[in-house]
């Protein structure tokens, strides 16, 4: 086994907000959104409320909102099977006691191949793909990590990149599991210390090297365990080949 | 320009209004507020000082700061038909200063204050009413705000705040039709 990071290659958040004189559907009018409000590909250090949900009324005006964190790992730089990961993500701040958890995500391009975010992102989630369990407390200060699943880990080694987006499980995952959504006057708001070089966002990776994938003297590749005492794994090359 | 600040409002002795679209009556602000602004302005009038108002109205609050004897009373009013009245309500009183336009827009202009009420009407900047809280209060100040909920709830997510318990008996209105209201009360 080796352990290798990967920083994060994008990142940024896209927001849904909806406002009127009287109450309204969250859930239909912000949550399932096709297009979002606002995009915003963070490149220069800001800490910003990327993941968030409230439904907050004032004199005479109703407003909804929610935004979700997009994060994008370019993976395919690591040499081996990964078998486990772990998303680092630093935190800044936090209204309330939220819930969040990462899902698959086809945001960037879907294979990292845009740059940058666009409204059209908001709804580039599945919700129903989750890449690690509820994480219920957020660190401010400090990383936040999430242990990823083997959803995660499995796209990883077949795309060579982790896709994701950060979500409010409480109400914009919880909807599509318990039905749940905001009432009137709940925010939930986590704060992410974006684009900070002291600080990025990052995979822990530990994966299996792919090392030495060739016979010796006869002997497939596979049937190898070591050469002269050093193992496979750890092989690059032998005698320049 | 918001929905809001394109209504011609209608100023009568116990009330402001507009007539939407479909003919019906939307009260903007009515005098059965004035016990719950005395109590808003008493509040953010605790320490004295100077005294950020965000939004005028009928000009209720207004009244109950300037009888606190501010050092300074800044006022932020936005609607077309509302800032005439804000102007002459002002003009024969030299601490008060009325600023025209949406807070969001003039808030990184302001100085920092020692009182703070926030009392808008369709406003479509309220969500970032919370984070930008904190850059406009002087250290110990007090804020205050309308609680369009009728429970204690803490809607804008801010720490630390307190609500007062009132019971009102409002007429029927299309803003508040509640039994309770809970004054929020923030210390800096």
């Amino acid at each position: 086994m080796a352990t290798t990071t990967v920083n994060v290659g994008y990142e940024g958040y896209v927001d849904k907000t909806y406002s009127t004189g009287s109450s309204f559907n969250w859930v239909t009018l912000v949550r399932d959104a096709a297009t979002g409000t606002t995009a915003t590909t963070v490149t220069s250090a800001a800490a910003d409320v990327g993941t968030q949900s409230y439904y907050i009324s004032g004199r005479g005006t109703y407003i909804g909102g929610n935004s979700r964190s997009f994060f994008f790992f370019d993976t395919s730089g690591v040499g081996g099977t990964i078998t486990a990961a772990y998303l680092h993500i630093y935190g800044e701040g936090t209204t309330n006691s939220v819930d969040t958890q990462p899902v698959e995500a086809s945001a960037w391009g879907g294979g990292g191949d845009t740059s940058t975010l666009s409204t059209g992102d908001y709804d580039a989630v599945t919700f129903g793909t989750v890449y690690s369990p509820v994480k219920i407390s957020w660190v401010s200060g400090a990383y936040n990590t999430y242990g990823l699943n083997l959803t995660a880990i499995t796209a990883m080694n077949n795309d060579g990149y982790l896709n994701t987006a950060l979500l409010t499980q409480d109400y914009d995952i919880g909807f599509a599991n318990n039905g749940t959504s905001p009432t009137l006057g709940d925010t939930w708001a986590i704060t992410t210390d974006f684009a900070n070089a002291s600080n990025p966002q990052y995979l822990e990776i530990t994966y299996t090297p792919s090392g030495y994938g060739y016979d010796v003297n006869g002997v497939t590749a596979a049937n190898i365990v070591s050469v002269n005492g050093v193992a496979t794994a750890s092989i690059g090359s032998i005698n320049g080949v | 320009m918001s929905h809001y600040l394109s209504q011609s409002l209608i100023f009568e002795q116990d009330r402001i209004y507009f007539i939407n679209a479909n003919g019906h009556e939307h009260q903007v602000m009515m005098s059965w507020e004035d016990d719950l602004m005395r109590e808003h302005a008493n509040y953010v009038c605790t320490n004295g000082g100077d005294i950020l108002e965000i939004g005028f109205g009928m000009g209720i609050s207004a009244g109950y700061i300037q009888a606190n004897n501010p050092n300074s009373h800044t006022i932020i009013e936005n609607h077309p038909d509302v800032i005439p009245k804000a102007l002459e309500w002002a003009s024969d009183k030299p601490n008060v200063t009325i600023v025209e336009g949406n807070w969001f827009d003039v808030k990184d202009s302001l100085s920092t204050y020692d009182g703070l009420f926030y009392d808008t009407y369709g406003d479509e900047h309220l969500q970032y009413f919370p984070s930008s809280l904190t850059q406009l209060m002087n250290l110990n100040g007090v804020a205050t705000w309308w609680n369009a909920l009728p429970t204690p709830s803490n809607a804008f997510g801010i720490d630390g705040v307190e609500y007062q318990e009132f019971s009102i008996n409002p007429p029927k209105n299309t803003y508040f039709n509640y039994t309770k209201y809970y004054l929020p009360k923030k210390q800096f």
